[in-house]
């Protein structure tokens, strides 16, 4: 099978004419052949046509409304009308605040590829209208690094404004909007969800990556924020992408399971370097530069347990949710700690006071002592000189005494 | 793999700083002693969006101290909404890179809140070695080389302006990271049996893990 289904034959190519007029009654009543038609490759001079297609159903399917020909209103929050959605040609027109960083990522993307490898080139000035327009359609997103790598895909399939609503489409209905907004808060739920797949279907790869401290969001993060197209060959990318308008985000963990599936073996041998390296883009985007149809044959070979995915997304929130709790207890416990804090240093301050007090009441009361001291001296020696004056005065009575008394006085 | 073992230690480095400073040019330049557009990897060109992991074995040249010290560098993205996602990768450095533009002040600006999280995110001796790069392109200059140094000097952070384009001082910049690394170790602040010191060292009965179990959803607390 050809990698872009260039040689398709014309079989192939009547059944895809059929899809595109009848894709609701091909999932109705052909899903199997359909899902076949997909795995094997859209042809490329139909991709256009067949991406939009199935944008087209997925969002009237997902929301109710046919989304066709106009950018749907309700993403649009610019803060003025918001009951008429601005034309990409007026979009264009706007200055986006996400400006300067878009400009830095627009070389970034898909440097190999001759429609975006020159600087002053047509494909760089398209990718950054369509970027930018979108940064300032959809005031929840703004622009995320990722972005880029889906516009180029739809870019080399399409005109830019047919790009930019078939983008609006994708990021809206295709649950792209949770990882591409500023939480990026959709991005460890999905991690979560392949973690737990690849639990169940690789025990002792997950093990080995326990042991190495390898965790999925080291691989797998760019695997979910630009689709693959930013690691795998293009010829592949499109056809993952093909796979992903079909079947929605499901098909990202196909991919990604195949890919650890097909890599098991190595991965089993390597230390962490060895893993980080076999996962790296160099490494994948070798290994499958000229095998990609075997990747997808494992991605359809893939037997995803909707029940396990929706539990693990149930898991993790409520874990999530928990987890909220208990920062909020932290919070509180932290905040009555801060009071505390306050209230111990206020007595602090008011036992530092009572010490000098008490230091003023020591000084006095030492110094009432040293006087007390001094005055008990002074009374002692005032005593003493009583008694010597006395004697005194009783000798010299004693001398003036008659000389008969002072012998019988003297007498032993 | 001849030579796979061939060195003393292992180094955990990570390269943090707004997007577009040139991170993974730095990287580049390091490794392969270039960094025009034509000789980049792909991957070194494109936006790094899951950490680049590279190995390099010591080259005689770069012997730090005399001992052969192997790099392993993390290389992130810059994105202020991918801060989450990046702060699972801190976790057992020995080293932390913190690069800014010397053209675009905005990236300086924001060198307190990487640093913060470097940090609180790393243990104590973590070495973090600040860079103003794109030193090539000094007719653009915005930020002068004196306020930088008084931020590292503030900060207790070895600073040195950088080309990832021309390549100087960027050798310097991963070698001088490399010998505090060191001497840390030589004086005992590092203790290398501690989880979290992002040094491994080839012993007889194996190596001493670079690091403990991977961390949980939200990474820090």
């Amino acid at each position: 099978m050809a990698e872009d289904g260039l040689d398709a034959s014309h079989a192939i190519i009547d059944q895809w004419a059929d899809v595109c007029v009848h894709l609701e009654t091909w999932q109705k009543k052909r899903p199997k052949q359909l899902a076949n038609l997909v795995y094997a490759g859209v042809p490329e001079h139909l991709r256009c046509i067949v991406w939009q297609k199935f944008a087209e159903v997925h969002a009237k399917q997902a929301t109710g409304v046919s989304t066709e020909g106009a950018i749907p209103a309700d993403l649009v929050q610019d803060g003025t009308d918001t009951g008429t959605a601005p034309s990409y040609a007026e979009l264009l027109a706007r200055d986006s605040s996400f400006d300067k960083l878009i400009r830095l990522d627009i070389a970034r993307t898909f440097p190999e590829h001759e429609m975006f490898a020159s600087n002053e080139g047509l494909g760089q000035e398209v990718l950054y209208n369509v970027v930018k327009a979108y940064s300032i359609y959809d005031n929840v997103v703004g622009y995320c690094q990722g972005i880029p790598f889906l516009v180029g895909l739809l870019l080399m399939h399409m005109p830019e404004e047919e790009a930019f609503q078939l983008l609006v489409v994708i990021v809206r209905d295709y649950g792209l909007k949770g990882l591409f907004k500023p939480t990026m808060a959709d991005l460890p739920l999905r991690l979560y969800q392949l973690e737990t797949l690849l639990r169940h279907a690789y025990p002792r790869v997950m093990a080995h990556f326990d042991d190495l401290d390898v965790s999925c969001n080291m691989f797998a993060t760019q695997w979910f924020m630009t689709l693959f197209s930013s690691t795998m060959p293009l010829k592949l990318s499109f056809r993952i992408f093909d796979l992903f308008l079909h079947e929605g985000v499901d098909a990202i963990f196909r991919v990604a399971l195949a890919i650890i599936g097909q890599s098991q073996r190595d991965l089993l041998r390597e230390n962490f370097e060895g893993v980080m390296g076999l996962l790296s883009r160099d490494k994948l985007f070798k290994r499958y530069e000229n095998n990609g149809h075997s990747l997808m044959m494992a991605a359809k070979s893939v037997v995803l347990n909707l029940k396990r995915l929706q539990k693990a997304e149930r898991d993790y929130l409520a874990a999530q949710r928990q987890e909220e709790q208990l920062q909020r207890e932290v919070d509180e416990w932290r905040s009555k700690c801060h009071e505390l804090t306050a209230e111990n240093e206020s007595l602090r301050d008011k036992v530092a006071s009572l010490e000098e007090a008490y230091h003023v009441l020591a000084t006095k009361n030492l110094d009432i002592s040293i006087r007390l001291a001094s005055s008990t001296d002074a009374l002692e020696s005032a005593q003493s000189e009583v008694s010597v004056h006395e004697l005194y005065t009783c000798k010299r009575l004693l001398c003036a005494a008659p000389h008969h008394y002072r012998a019988w006085l003297l007498q032993p | 793999m001849a030579g796979a073992y061939n060195y003393t230690y292992i180094f955990k480095y990570i390269i943090i700083g707004d997007m577009g400073v040139g991170k993974s040019c730095l990287l580049h330049q390091f490794t392969e002693q270039k960094c025009t557009r034509r000789s980049l990897s792909p991957h070194s060109w494109l936006i790094a969006l899951t950490p680049l992991v590279l190995s390099l074995e010591p080259a005689s040249s770069r012997h730090v101290c005399g001992q052969k010290i192997k790099l392993q560098i993390w290389d992130t993205a810059g994105q202020e909404r991918f801060r989450a996602v990046t702060r699972s990768y801190y976790r057992g450095a020995a080293g932390a890179l913190l690069v800014y533009d010397i053209c675009r002040r905005s990236t300086y600006n924001h060198l307190q809140s990487w640093l913060n999280d470097a940090r609180n995110l790393t243990n104590p001796n973590t070495v973090i070695f600040l860079i103003g790069n794109k030193s090539d392109l000094e007719a653009q200059r915005d930020v002068t080389t004196e306020e930088a140094k008084q931020f590292a000097d503030e900060n207790n952070l070895i600073f040195l302006e950088t080309s990832a384009k021309t390549g100087a001082n960027v050798e310097d910049a991963f070698l001088e990271t490399a010998k505090q690394i060191y001497q840390n170790i030589q004086d005992g602040s590092l203790d290398l049996n501690a989880a979290e010191s992002g040094v491994q060292q080839k012993s007889q009965s194996g190596s001493v893990p670079l690091s403990e179990k991977a961390p949980g959803k939200s990474g820090c607390c």
